[in-house]
């Protein structure tokens, strides 16, 4: 079954998902489709009343010329002549074919609203492009005002956007961003489940005391996502209450629910400013029929600049960065028997380090992804920079940097979950100890990729194979390493 | 006037502002003095009960030697001889403002309002009655460490003096009552130094003769974000009488049209910022904590937590400092295109003055932008280990460090926001405009500070600049 699009709640980021990632059709519904030819319909008759009001695009030329007016006849002319650019940008790589879907979703949007006043028949085209490949574009060079860089290579691949007669819109809009910052609230969402699930380990295997995660806590610290943390936290470690340490934990573990707690927070609010922005997308210009806008008007707006984007994964990119430093103190406070109480070094009892049946070094690696992680996530400010030679085109719009960066970071904390699960799981095996029931599944996984070290091997083969298998788990969503974490109270 | 605190309910934003920037006094209330001491009693005779479990600080030692269990006479030994809180070893330039230092201290209440902090009721009069005393200094620098044990020494050095019990001393100096003081400070502020932004953007979109359009009723019903339609709506409320006739006639640039995404990411900030200091201000965040007594546990329990690491606080003020730099970016840009646009006099100079014009102010721009952007930085958890010498206290809590580069990110704000206000008054005045009747009162505020420049013949721009943004300060933290 396609996904129907009919009225902006349809605009999930659910939706998104299945179109981008999955690979799902999309049509629209006949909801849809009136309020389209409806709005194209009045946006004729509004330019035809209107010959000499500024419609940027339609009255006028375009960027840096935007000030010069143009009738019906130069129109034409300029939409003969086409899109000057044929692709601008370059890098090594080119974005997913997903990121690319996700972007056409986004631009989906933007018409099923009427906003746009596209024809139907555009909309219906572009809907269908989605049944095929997606044009190539390279993962660099994007970022200026508006994300028109983008742009011109999906209207180079699908010339309905440039052909359209008469329209507000083709696709001005923040459809990169939105579209990308959908996809990266999904998966954020699962990399947490994930993170919750690996730091539960570590916490078991030093056998913290479970005070720390106390229930009695969640009213109060008063924080709803600090106490969904102490809930999955709790959810994971259920099991009889032996073994646990007589004092307190390292700082590091028992601020755990309170770190944690800040990433859900982080998280819930990627994922609602994402899909509000999928479901509210303005371009420029903008045509509001009265049902849409206060009155029927087309205005020039900042639409293609989505500032609340880059600021939800930005905090996003800080808190995988802060459990990565938590992640980092639990890796060596295992290995460091004074410390965690375990078997120093994680080396069994009788055994020694030199013999290579350990993790023992393996603690060193994280610092220097925690340290790359550091540098990519410092926040993605306005560029102080003028954007180009144009006065008009003054601020470059900074959600993608945003996305790449929060992307590069999340790969990097997935490799450090990896040593931490593997260093975690090695911990209780060297003990014969069992993880607890919750995570019995969750630890299998993490041993096929990355078992107990009884015999010396490249153990940074395991981590990376763990790492890979872990990202994958989190893009595809189809792993037991990703399964929701049950019982919240 | 006098706060009443009765519970946790009464640790409020407006209860701390009162506090804080009114500077008035605290009353335990007598029903709140009762709950504290059924608390302590039931506390103790938890204690008694097995002297040998561990309550962190009290049958153990601290820090370091948490490990170590003490005796009953130990304990009682241990608690005597903390009756005074050691002074505080950060030093520095700067101080936290003293309307901080008494939200620190009534932040420092909520954990013994409802009897949490397992303490006396006289411990909870000693640390009210603070707020009617001589405040300590509290420097900037040197407070990052686990928890907030480095702030709190500095504050509880102040605390008048009084013999200490078991259970008492630990309460003094843990949990994070500083972090929630430095976030509300932020909360508190940020709106005001918001809708000085939205009214000095709202002067350039005008000075700069700039469409309306991107600000239409229609954005705000169309959008679904509750942050943007509010930031539309204060946009807007500035132009209520406003023409459209007399402004450019096709788009303005990308930074006039962006103006309303941009607040609206401010306003987000702000609104977390006031959300998660709100959370902060009446959580419980003491270590360890007393659960209090229920039906199944009729003594209640200690338990050992992170409450004193506030993990709200450092991402809440980076977001503000990160905006803050935002919004010096879009003054700047305002301000060079006021100065280089083609429809108004080049430099905004007056014909009949002596030619220079105020292009000087587009160049202070980019210091106080570059300034803010640095500011800007995020604040991670430190990746020192500091004082985790034998493994315990291995990660410091990074908020005193997001509200020292906050207190350099306002300012900045202020003095792009004065300069961009500066050469928009000088745009109407060279081309003998007014702006929108809502602005006229703002405009008239910066010409007493910056009056317009005809000749620099016996002006100091400096001086007059940095008046107007202490007035704009002034404003941003009285509102």
């Amino acid at each position: 079954m396609p996904v129907s699009l009919n009225e902006p709640d349809d605009l999930t980021l659910i939706n998104l998902e299945r179109v981008a990632v999955k690979g799902e059709k999309i049509r629209f519904g006949e909801t849809a489709i009136r309020t389209i030819s409806d709005s194209n319909k009045a946006f004729r008759e509004y330019v035809s009343a209107r010959p000499n009001e500024f419609i940027y695009g339609t009255t006028s030329d375009y960027g840096p010329n935007a000030k010069n007016r143009i009738n019906d006849k130069e129109r034409q002319r300029l939409k003969k002549i086409g899109v000057p650019f044929l692709g601008l940008s370059f890098d090594d790589k080119n974005l997913p074919e997903s990121a690319v879907r996700s972007m056409v979703f986004a631009i989906l949007g933007l018409f099923l609203r009427g906003g746009s006043a596209v024809s139907p028949k555009t909309a219906r085209t572009l809907a269908k492009r989605l049944d095929g490949p997606m044009p190539k574009i390279p993962a660099g060079g994007l970022t200026s005002p508006g994300e028109i860089l983008p742009l011109f290579y999906l209207l180079r691949a699908f010339p309905e956007l440039v052909n359209e007669p008469l329209c507000a819109s083709s696709g001005n809009t923040a459809f990169c961003s939105v579209g990308l910052a959908g996809i990266d609230a999904i998966t954020t969402q699962r990399r947490l489940t994930l993170a919750q699930k690996v730091f539960a380990l570590s916490f078991e295997a030093i056998q913290a005391p479970l005070e720390h995660i106390d229930p009695a806590l969640k009213p109060l610290w008063n924080d709803p996502y600090e106490a969904v943390a102490i809930d999955n936290l709790s959810h994971c470690l259920k099991g009889p209450l032996i073994n646990r340490r007589p004092f307190q934990a390292p700082v590091s573990y028992r601020i755990l629910p309170r770190i944690l707690g800040q990433a859900l927070r982080a998280s819930e609010r990627l994922y609602r400013c994402s899909e509000e922005s999928l479901q509210s997308m303005v371009s420029n210009p903008m045509f509001f029929t009265d049902a849409l806008g206060s009155k029927v008007e087309t205005i020039s707006t900042g639409g293609y600049h989505n500032a609340r984007i880059p600021q939800a994964l930005d905090g996003v990119s800080m808190s995988w960065v802060d459990l990565a430093e938590l992640a980092r103190r639990h890796i060596i406070k295992l290995h460091k028997g004074p410390v965690s109480k375990l078997p120093d070094r994680l080396v069994r009892l009788g055994d020694h380090y030199r013999a290579g049946r350990t993790t023992s070094y393996l603690e060193f690696v994280p610092a220097d992804f925690v340290d790359q992680m550091r540098r990519l996530s410092e926040p993605t400010l306005l560029l102080a920079a003028e954007a180009g030679a144009s006065e008009q085109d003054d601020i470059n719009a900074n959600g993608y940097i945003a996305c790449r960066n929060q992307r590069q970071v999340a790969y990097l904390f997935d490799r450090i979950m990896a040593v931490l699960g593997g260093v975690a799981s090695h911990a209780l095996d060297i003990q014969d100890r069992q993880a607890p029931l919750e995570l019995a599944n969750f630890v299998a996984e993490i041993r096929k990729d990355f078992p107990p070290v009884t015999k010396k091997r490249i153990i940074g083969n395991s981590a990376a194979r763990l790492a890979h298998r872990m990202s994958d788990a989190i893009d595809n969503g189809n792993s037991v390493m990703t399964e929701t974490i049950a019982d919240r109270v | 006037m006098t706060v009443v605190l009765d519970s946790r309910k009464d640790f409020t934003l407006e209860n701390l502002r009162r506090v804080s920037v009114t500077g008035e006094s605290v009353l335990i209330s007598p029903g709140a003095k009762k709950a504290i001491k059924r608390s302590r009693q039931s506390f103790m005779a938890y204690l008694d009960s097995d002297r040998t479990q561990f309550i962190y600080g009290t049958t153990s030692e601290a820090g370091q030697g948490a490990s170590k269990r003490i005796n009953p006479e130990q304990q009682r030994q241990l608690a005597r001889s903390r009756s005074r809180v050691r002074p505080g070893g950060g030093f520095g330039l700067e101080y936290v403002p003293e309307r901080v230092v008494r939200m620190i201290i009534f932040a420092r209440l909520a954990n013994y309002i409802e009897g949490n902090a397992k303490a006396r009721p006289i411990e909870a009069q000693r640390i009210a009655s603070m707020l009617d005393r001589p405040l300590p200094k509290l420097p900037l620098s040197g407070q990052v460490g686990a928890g907030e044990i480095l702030p709190l020494a500095h504050v509880m050095n102040f605390l008048p003096e009084g013999e200490t019990e078991e259970g008492e001393w630990m309460a003094r100096i843990n949990g994070s009552p500083v972090s929630s003081a430095l976030l509300c400070d932020v909360a508190l502020t940020a709106r005001g130094h918001l809708s000085l932004a939205t009214q000095i953007f709202a002067l350039s979109v005008d000075a700069y003769a700039a469409p309306l359009t991107p600000y239409s009723a229609s954005l705000v019903r169309y959008a679904r974000n509750p942050h943007e339609k509010r930031a539309l709506r204060n946009l807007r409320w500035w132009f209520k009488t406003s023409s459209h006739h007399g402004r450019i006639a096709h788009q303005a640039p990308v930074s006039w049209r962006i103006l309303p995404a941009v607040l609206g990411a401010v306003e987000e900030a702000v609104a977390i910022a006031e959300e998660t200091a709100s959370i902060s201000l009446s959580s419980v965040t003491d270590n360890p904590v007393y659960i209090l007594p229920t039906q199944s546990e009729p003594l209640g329990r200690a338990i050992s937590t992170g409450g004193y690491h506030n993990a709200q606080a450092a991402p809440a003020i980076d977001d503000i400092n990160a905006r803050f730099a935002d919004l010096c970016t879009l003054a700047d840009r305002h301000t060079m295109k006021l100065h280089s646009a083609d429809h108004l006099p080049a430099n905004l100079a007056d014909p009949k003055g002596d030619g220079w014009g105020t292009g000087l102010l587009s160049f202070l721009q980019v210091g106080y932008g570059e300034e803010a952007r640095h500011a800007a930085r995020r604040s991670f958890l430190p990746p020192s280990e500091g004082g985790g010498i034998a493994g315990q206290n291995d990660v410091a809590s990074p908020s005193m460090f997001a509200y020292q580069k906050h207190t350099r990110s306002r300012f900045c704000l202020e003095a792009s926001l004065a300069l961009l206000a500066s050469s928009a008054s000088q745009a109407f005045w060279v081309t003998n405009r007014k702006p929108s009747a809502r602005l006229v009162p703002i405009l008239e505020c910066v010409r007493d500070y910056v009056p317009p420049l005809t000749s620099t013949v016996g002006r100091d721009m400096g001086n007059e600049l940095h008046a107007l943004q202490q007035y704009f300060q002034a404003l941003s933290l009285s509102n």
